[in-house]
């Protein structure tokens, strides 16, 4: 048993892995049949839902210690359905293929089956198909700490796959809340405000991910459970470097994708005993999402 | 206290990952490859016909080794282009003609796309990418089917030029046809 149990990264890393990103050599690959615009439709709804995903779980309460040290190490889980809205997008044709043509064409998270747009003569130009996704999810080790009313929320984690489908990844985010509700005298709930930030870079250059989440919290407790909601900001955006290449020519692309921008608002529900504080919420925006967050200490 | 920690957290990923697992995706990529062949025309009359073979057996099997494909759903032709390159014609040759291309035969040339009225001066070095016949179409698609393709095509090229030499007609074409292999690749996907 202390055998499995000092295993516990490589669990985490695994779950992340599975989790959280797959098969970037493979979306690599679908690129590298797009150049300009046709990359970027194909890949926004997964930038768009890990986005969703990484800006949830960063509080699970407005109650921040205004004597007293907060120290939780936790992990956050998160998922975010993918709509039928993302499946597909209106591709266009490439190269020589006559006459140029717009179709429907599977994203990355679409159908797997190919789109296939016949020209003169019955030739035929294909788009590549998608992984055909039902969702985004992603996890993440995170560790809290809160003194004198302001709280400071660490995100990382950092795995080199080496040859494999995934690659590299490189996780780190920051966020800072602050409680308000120490200054409202006799105030019925706890009301904090807050900005968090992350960084994650996927499969070397492929994809450089920044999200930041801002807005103000509340919540109360009652016992060991707390009710807890937020309003906030979200804004995502992404950066993917590939090479676009066939038999004779490699050129190399870069886009910069913004994924889905707005307000949302957030509903949860926590369970603390001492040491032990779980927590469940919904965030309801551009896209809807789910976190589920496990952390452990004062 | 750090197995504690160690249990809790392991249990609540645990909890977490119910209902997550990976499913296998076969995922249908297209990668595209083009052979491109250079044809002398020459002519001395008012006439022009030139011929020559096509060979996309390396250019099939190179991008069907690269992909490492689970299986080929299509090959298909994608396009057709014609550049003509080196002309030493008459200053204002304009030529109209027809290329043609076949699966079997120089004697079974179907018609695959039209040039006309081309003057080859304000057209040299640039791309031409006319529409295209169905029946050379299906002589190219015949000839690079993965089960019972040659990977070959016979091609010509042929028609009239003014003003009629002399001086000889005089040119190069640089045929470019491209075509795309659309396959399956396996993939792991993580399913909620």
């Amino acid at each position: 048993m202390q055998l499995k149990l000092k295993l516990w990264p490589l669990y985490l890393s695994l779950f992340i892995l599975l989790s959280s990103v797959p098969g970037f050599s493979q979306i690599e690959d679908n690129l590298k049949r797009y150049t300009g615009d046709n990359a970027e439709g194909y890949m926004k709804p997964i930038v768009s839902g890990l986005g969703v995903n990484m800006n949830r779980g960063w509080y699970q309460s407005a109650k921040i210690p205004v004597v007293g040290l907060r120290l939780r190490v936790g992990v956050v889980a998160m998922m975010a359905p993918i709509p039928d809205d993302d499946k597909t997008f209106m591709a266009k044709t490439e190269g020589n293929f006559n006459p140029q043509q717009t179709a429907e064409a599977s994203t990355v998270v679409g159908s797997e089956e190919a789109a296939l747009v016949t020209g003169t003569g019955g030739s035929i130009y294909a788009f590549p198909g998608g992984l055909n996704m039902n969702a985004t999810a992603f996890a993440v080790p995170q560790v809290t700490v809160g003194i004198l009313g302001s709280e400071a929320i660490l995100r990382y984690f950092t795995a080199d796959f080496g040859d494999s489908e995934i690659g590299s990844i490189t996780l780190k985010g920051i966020g800072i809340r602050h409680s308000i509700s120490q200054y409202l005298f006799m105030f019925p709930i706890d009301i904090s405000v807050g900005a968090f930030w992350q960084d994650v870079d996927v499969d070397e250059d492929l994809i450089n991910m920044t999200t930041l989440h801002y807005g103000v919290q509340a919540s109360r407790g009652f016992g060991p459970l707390m009710l807890y909601g937020g309003v906030g900001f979200d804004k995502t955006s992404a950066s993917v470097k590939y090479t676009y290449e066939d038999n004779y020519t490699k050129m190399p692309i870069e886009l910069d994708i913004d994924g889905d921008t707005g307000m949302e608002i957030t509903a949860g529900v926590g369970f603390n005993l001492v040491l032990v504080h779980l927590s469940a919420d919904a965030s309801f925006g551009a896209r809807t999402a789910f976190a589920l967050t496990a952390a452990f200490g004062l | 206290m750090r197995a504690i920690v160690y249990t809790l957290l392991l249990g609540a990923l645990a909890m977490m990952t119910i209902g997550a697992s990976c499913e296998e995706r076969l995922v249908q990529l297209p990668v595209v490859g083009y052979v491109e062949q250079v044809v002398p025309v020459n002519s001395s009359n008012g006439s022009f016909v030139s011929t020559d073979m096509i060979n996309f057996a390396n250019e099939v099997n190179k991008l069907q080794q690269e992909n490492a494909f689970e299986n080929i759903i299509a090959i298909s032709i994608e396009s057709v282009s014609f550049t003509i390159l080196n002309n030493n014609s008459a200053a204002g040759s304009v030529i109209d003609g027809v290329a043609q291309v076949s699966a079997t035969s120089f004697s079974s040339l179907k018609d695959l796309a039209t040039l006309s009225g081309l003057d080859l001066d304000a057209v040299e070095n640039v791309e031409q990418v006319p529409g295209l016949e169905t029946d050379g179409v299906a002589e190219i698609n015949q000839a690079i089917n993965i089960d019972a393709g040659t990977n070959q095509i016979f091609f010509n090229i042929n028609g009239i030029v003014t003003p009629t030499p002399p001086p000889n007609l005089d040119f190069d074409v640089k045929v470019k046809v491209s075509f795309n292999i659309v396959g399956e690749v396996k993939t792991e996907v993580p399913v909620i």
